[in-house]
């Protein structure tokens, strides 16, 4: 943006336009503000204002980015706020003086009916067609002046993507803003009737054939794969499949990479003792930080595969066909087909999941969402899983299948069921219980952007790190400290750490954990695995470090849990995590999406309780199988 | 020596959870964060 001279006076714009038709990149080129462009709904659900002069330099714009709409007619609470702003109609919010609608060049017979809506209105208005480059190049055919003309609006071409292509927005702008100088005021919107919606179509129907709109055929290689990814019974099966290879190669892929992890790590802590003198600080580092915080990540690689395939999925426009897919599932459990990439979203973190919820129109539903999303299993548990099966799962083919990757599919299987039960629990519970179908646009597919994807796992990887670096490394430090004081009495028997702050502690919940198997090494590790799942492994690795007092712990805490927990005790575990809501910040976003410690306690309550049936059950049922030895 | 250096690590951790896991009010009161800011999530007119 350039800076001129104070322009004689302001004006004041809004964009408005259907999800993903390329407003919020408008929004950067004319404001040169920089935000995310994404196309996950809900990204512009926050209030964005930019301000930029025209090139006539008469006027200072300031400029809102509204959320997508599909009509003036609201479903979810971002098409709410459109509406009342462009109404007039939101406390604090200056009417809009001029309205630009974005339209997308290659769905039009998407975003007319809004056009059209909001020229009803009869506010100062240009249509900015975007993505018309894309259009020409694609095969779309239209007459921009008879659309201009059937519409009785300005019409331009934009280009938000390439430096320039808003040129002729901003001279509309500026022309249109010469010859409407006076206030908006706020619009009466009367809700329309199915008669006036279908008239709405009618007209815009009729407009698009007078502007001699044609869209090109797809190709028949696209129709072919559509009509067995989106087939009723082949879809799920296609869905299933690829859920299960990714499980399948997070075990297969990893194991090399891994090898080299627990390698470098075994070296740095052997240079640690024989670098320092045996005493506190040598034992902090190698049995607290190195033993600790390495053990959480060893499991990066895994972490990784699995963003992988859920970042190719995603490029390739798939995810959204998922969720239309499961659309009817979700309907038939009490949620919605919106439902969906919230809950998708919670297979990388529950949290990013729970602010998606904002999307669902009905309270109801995203309650409901909002209680599931933590059984969804989240990347933090992989690291939990992945230790647990490698050293009780023994790593041999069942047919085609590595049986440790069949055990992980069936974690995350579990997590859903769970979900799929609790949803129908809440459904019975509630009498108001309706569906809401959805309406969503299905992507064209293409080839997955590497660049996407590198960014992708490069950001999957930072997050990691830092979480590594900052609170598991902060955790395991302290629990360092707690595990080694007090010293022992002189002439004690058994390790130190039986004697220490942890070993009370522990021995203390052992009591509460007796039932299902768990002895006081996992007590104390639950204790700070209450703040992220994945500090319960590094608490092992410092509990066991102090234990043993062997000299490589850091590398082989699979192979020492494996010699002293029964097979039960392990399975039990595995049980308690797919529900235990042990994510202190997963509560702490539920109490700021919906306001209320209530749903936050309720969530902590119910699923504690699951967790603990669960892990009971299923330690009593190894047991009699003869899982105690 | 190195029960030194070792102390000074616990301390720095424990003040680092703290920070991490205490109401922001309390911190405030013991001068381990400033005042609250918005942190932009969701629309303030209609945020429930």
């Amino acid at each position: 943006m350039t800076r001129f001279p104070p322009p004689a006076r302001t004006c004041r714009a809004a964009l408005v336009g259907v999800p993903n038709c390329g407003k919020t990149a408008l929004f950067n080129r004319l404001t040169g503000s920089h935000q995310k462009v994404a196309n996950y709904p809900g990204v512009t659900v926050e209030r964005k204002e930019g301000i930029f002069i025209g090139p006539a330099q008469h006027c200072l714009y300031q400029l809102l980015d509204l959320p997508g709409t599909y009509s003036l007619v609201p479903t979810t609470l971002d098409e709410a706020v459109t509406r009342d702003v462009i109404a007039g109609r939101l406390q604090g919010e200056a009417t809009p003086e001029l309205i630009v609608c974005v339209v997308d060049a290659t769905n039009l017979r998407l975003s007319l009916r809004l056009v059209l809506e909001l020229k009803a209105l009869g506010r100062p208005m240009i249509v900015a067609l975007n993505m018309s480059d894309l259009a020409e190049q694609r095969g779309y055919k239209l007459d921009r002046q008879r659309l201009a003309a059937e519409l009785a609006l300005p019409v331009v071409d934009t280009v938000a993507v390439r430096a320039g292509g808003e040129a002729a927005l901003l001279a509309a702008i500026d022309a249109h803003s010469n010859a409407t100088a006076s206030a908006a005021v706020p619009a009466v919107l009367v809700p329309p009737g199915p008669e006036q919606v279908e008239a709405t179509q009618r007209e815009s129907r009729r407009i698009l054939d007078a502007a001699g709109y044609v869209v090109p055929l797809r190709t028949r290689a696209l129709q072919r794969l559509d009509a067995i990814v989106m087939n009723p019974l082949f879809g799920p099966l296609l869905l299933a499949t690829l859920l299960f290879l990714m499980f399948q190669a997070v075990f297969s892929w990893a194991a090399a990479p891994m090898d080299w992890i627990a390698a470098g790590i075994g070296a740095l802590g052997g240079l640690v003792q024989s670098a320092l003198p045996a005493g506190p600080l040598q034992s902090l580092l190698v049995d607290g930080v190195l033993a600790g915080a390495s053990a959480v990540l060893i499991f990066l690689p895994q972490i990784l595969i699995l963003f992988a395939f859920i970042l190719i999925l995603e490029d390739s426009g798939y995810l959204p066909r998922a969720a239309f897919l499961l659309d009817r599932l979700m309907g038939s459990i009490g949620l919605s087909g919106r439902s969906f990439i919230p809950l998708l979203s919670s297979f990388a973190c529950a949290i990013p999941g729970i602010m998606a919820t904002r999307t669902i129109p009905n309270l109801r539903n995203r309650i409901t969402t909002i209680m599931l999303a933590p059984l969804m299993t989240c990347s933090a548990r992989l690291p939990v899983y992945a230790l647990l099966i490698g050293a009780f799962i023994p790593a041999q083919q069942v047919g085609w299948f590595n049986l440790q990757g069949l055990v992980l599919f069936a974690l995350y299987v579990a997590g859903v069921l769970g979900a799929v039960l609790v949803a129908l629990a809440l459904k019975l519970g509630s009498r108001k219980a309706h569906y809401h179908p959805l309406l969503m646009e299905l992507p064209e597919y293409h080839w997955p952007n590497l660049r996407n994807l590198w960014i992708g796992l490069w950001e999957r990887t930072r997050i990691f790190l830092t979480r590594v670096g900052t609170i598991i490394l902060a955790l395991t430090v302290l629990l360092w400290f707690l595990a080694s004081y007090p010293a022992p009495p002189p002439g004690a028997a058994g390790p130190a750490i039986h004697y220490s702050f942890a070993g009370m502690i522990g021995n203390a919940l052992q009591n509460v954990f007796a039932p299902l198997g768990f002895n006081w090494q996992i007590s104390v590790a639950l204790v700070p695995g209450l703040a992220a799942r994945e500090v319960a492994v590094a608490a092992l690795g410092t509990v066991y470090a102090l234990s043993s007092g062997a000299d490589d712990v850091s590398a082989a805490l699979g192979p020492m849990i494996a010699g002293s927990w029964s097979l039960a005790t392990a399975l039990s575990l595995l049980a308690w995590y797919v529900f235990a809501p042990q994510c202190l910040s997963t509560l702490v976003t539920v109490r700021r999406e919906t306001n209320s410690w209530r749903y936050p306690l309720i969530m902590a309550g119910y699923l504690f309780a699951l967790a603990y049936v669960a892990a009971f059950i299923t330690y009593r049922v190894a047991l009699a199988l003869g899982g105690g030895g | 020596m190195q029960q030194l250096i070792a102390g000074l690590i616990v301390l720095a951790a424990t003040l680092y959870i703290a920070r991490a896991l205490l109401p922001r009010r309390w911190l405030q009161r013991i001068g381990l964060a400033q005042a609250p800011r918005d942190d932009g999530s969701g629309c303030s007119s209609c945020r429930k």
